[in-house]
């Protein structure tokens, strides 16, 4: 072999070890993960674990608020425990997918004003868990969302 | 409707391209219609938010529509038919199979999965809201992500607005556009398409790389901006003085793309600050055509000042960090003016003794720096761990390092010298971004535990992500050193 020829073997070497990492971390478990879940639809697949390269981090958080999303308007105000109950924040995922809704979590300022005002709107829920919002419920129908201690009622005026 | 507005936009695009009096082939005609389509698509979105106007899909196509109109002016550039064209070599047809089935594999993956990860949630936030609310600041969105440019929240509107639910399709056509684009220029360079495929081949099979052609972030937009717009700056560089008409298309595209990347991720203007002061040194020795540089400049500056202007309007204080690339900003235009009117000289040696001397002042500034959370000293130590081991993420191509340190670097042309000093300022810009802004982990310790035993915590950290600009003009400058060239010799 000619000895300048070590130069294009280093390159072959480093796209061929390149390629196996692709294939084995990505594209296999890629593979297998989108045919297992093919048929479902884009909306369960939120609620998936996600690939194993990039996991789904807010999937309780989506299974919840796909149910919110079900029950409430767009018109609607909801209030929210605050926004830490899954993977660091879950805004994120709560606002994407309520969206246009009006959203407010516990904590974030001009809160306490929002919920006030809450009692006397014509759409508002207050999505509560074991750590807040339950007294908020209290002698209303409450709808449980699923995730352990999570649920969701109607304070609005009606 | 989809399908006209996409339409009318390629052939816009395209024809924008077309009157570039350079000679591209084809394929980085269609690739540079790419990313002119999005950028084009991008300001008029933007426009059509800031002036109020709700961007419906029939106001879309009215406005792509009236772009249009306005390119019927341009002509075809006659260059363009003397493109260069690639003996097919068989590393080509692999290079093209290759990387055109890992394309296909990730348009799959993007079209599957739906929009979940944190970060392009709040894109998709922010592109409702565009289209909502008609408004930049909308109060659904957190305020740091808030004042990030809108590059990607506004193709997401403009999807959305077409009713098509896949948004994270346009990240494999980067991914595309960049292995295209790169593939043609290092022919155009080193004349020899086996190492252009090759090395083409190492960009594209970058798992690193790769990957984010199918997750819905930021990086891989503005690492193919960046790196194509440093590509071009080289081409620029090269063109001799008689090639004034080239010279000129090619500091606009250079220009261009470097604003691009700050157009995607505003903290890019730091970057951009390398080839504006490396434009400066060769300008500065040479007569230069003051047209090309006013083509490259102005682009390169308008896009981050249009969004840092935008900021100014919105009804909340804007972070330090963003106020400080706001001032550098504010200083990269001074400069510019200042030697656009003054007979103002830069040396490569003045530059390099400028930037040792910032540096110094940066560290001990830093190191004194008790403000926050993390002591100033600390957080350059870990500052500096991560800018060295961020690049295992990138495993392999990143080994490929290792030829600049085998070849004799002092037989290189003077201009390919001065590329590589791209490949020694980017590092040194980024350390000086990530130790200047809070650590993710207080401690060292935990830097290093998260890199050997939990590296799934690091390896989409930004830092991680911002370096991804760099390989491409890493592989790029590794065509230039005559050991490697050497080793293609039988081509």
């Amino acid at each position: 072999m000619p000895k300048k020829k070590w130069v294009q073997n280093v390159i072959w070497g480093v796209i061929f070890l390149n390629l196996v990492v692709i294939v084995r971390v990505f594209i296999i478990p890629r593979t297998h993960f989108i045919t297992s879940h093919f048929q479902e639809r884009r909306e369960a697949l939120r609620e998936s674990s996600g690939p194993l390269d990039m996991p789904n981090q807010y999937a309780h958080t989506y299974r919840m608020m796909k149910q919110v999303r079900e029950m409430a308007s767009e018109e609607s105000l909801l209030l929210l425990p605050p926004d830490d109950w899954e993977f660091g924040s879950p805004r994120s995922a709560v606002i994407q997918t309520l969206y246009p809704r009006k959203v407010y979590f516990s904590g974030d300022e001009g809160f306490d004003k929002k919920l006030s005002q809450a009692f006397h709107l014509k759409e508002a829920y207050v999505m509560f868990n074991d750590r807040w919002g339950k007294g908020l419920c209290k002698n209303r129908t409450v709808k449980h969302l699923g995730e352990q201690g999570f649920g969701i009622c109607r304070i609005d005026k009606n | 409707m989809f399908w006209i507005d996409l339409g009318l936009l390629g052939i816009t695009a395209y024809r924008m391209v077309s009157a570039l009096k350079a000679a591209f082939t084809l394929a980085e005609k269609l690739a540079l219609t790419f990313l002119f389509a999005l950028g084009l698509k991008s300001l008029i979105l933007f426009f059509l938010i800031r002036v109020g106007v709700r961007p419906y899909a029939s106001i879309q196509i009215g406005a792509v529509l009236l772009v249009l109109i306005l390119t019927l002016r341009l002509r075809r550039s006659e260059s363009a038919s003397g493109a260069p064209s690639a003996d097919a070599e068989w590393q080509t047809v692999l290079a093209c199979l290759l990387i055109g089935t890992l394309f296909l594999f990730s348009l799959m993956n993007a079209w599957f999965f739906p929009i979940t990860e944190s970060d392009a949630a709040w894109y998709q936030v922010k592109s409702l809201s565009f289209l909502h609310e008609v408004r930049f600041d909308s109060e659904w969105v957190v305020p740091q992500l808030m004042q990030y440019p809108p590059f990607v929240p506004l193709l997401f509107s403009w999807f959305i607005a077409f009713g098509i639910e896949p948004v994270r399709m346009i990240f494999p056509f980067f991914y595309l556009a960049l292995n295209i684009i790169f593939y043609c220029r290092v022919l155009e360079f080193t004349g020899n398409s086996k190492m252009a495929a090759m090395l083409t081949l190492v960009l594209g099979t970058t798992p690193y790389i790769w990957w984010h052609g199918v997750l819905p972030f930021l990086d891989l937009c503005t690492a193919v901006f960046y790196s194509v717009g440093a590509l071009y700056w080289f081409f620029w560089m090269e063109s001799v003085s008689q090639e004034k008409a080239r010279g000129r298309t090619l500091a606009f595209l250079s220009g261009l793309f470097f604003g691009l990347s700050a157009w995607v991720r505003l903290e890019f203007l730091l970057y951009c600050l390398i080839p504006i002061a490396l434009t400066l040194c060769v300008e500065s020795t040479k007569d230069g055509d003051r047209k090309a540089f006013l083509l490259f400049f102005l682009p390169l500056l308008i896009f981050p000042t249009i969004w840092f202007l935008n900021l100014a309007s919105f009804d909340f204080s804007i972070s330090a960090n963003v106020k400080m690339v706001g001032l550098a900003g504010v200083f990269a235009w001074v400069v510019v003016l200042a030697f656009m009117v003054g007979s103002w000289k830069l040396q490569v040696s003045t530059l390099i003794k400028a930037g040792i001397l910032a540096g110094i002042i940066f560290i001990i500034f830093i190191s004194m720096d008790n403000s926050g959370p993390v002591p100033g000293w600390k957080r350059l130590a870990i500052a500096f761990y991560r800018s060295l081991t961020v690049h295992g993420f990138y495993l392999f191509t990143a080994f490929l390092a290792v030829f600049i340190f085998l070849g004799r670097l002092k037989n290189l042309p003077s201009l390919n010298k001065l590329f590589g000093l791209f490949i020694v300022f980017y590092p040194l810009v980024h350390f000086a971004i990530f130790s200047h802004s809070s650590p993710k982990w207080g401690t060292l310790g935990e830097y290093v535990s998260a890199t050997f035993i939990h590296p799934g915590n690091l390896v989409n950290l930004s830092d991680t992500r911002g370096v991804m600009s760099m390989y491409p003009l890493l592989l790029f400058f590794i065509a230039s050193i005559p050991a490697v060239r050497r080793g293609f010799d039988d081509a």
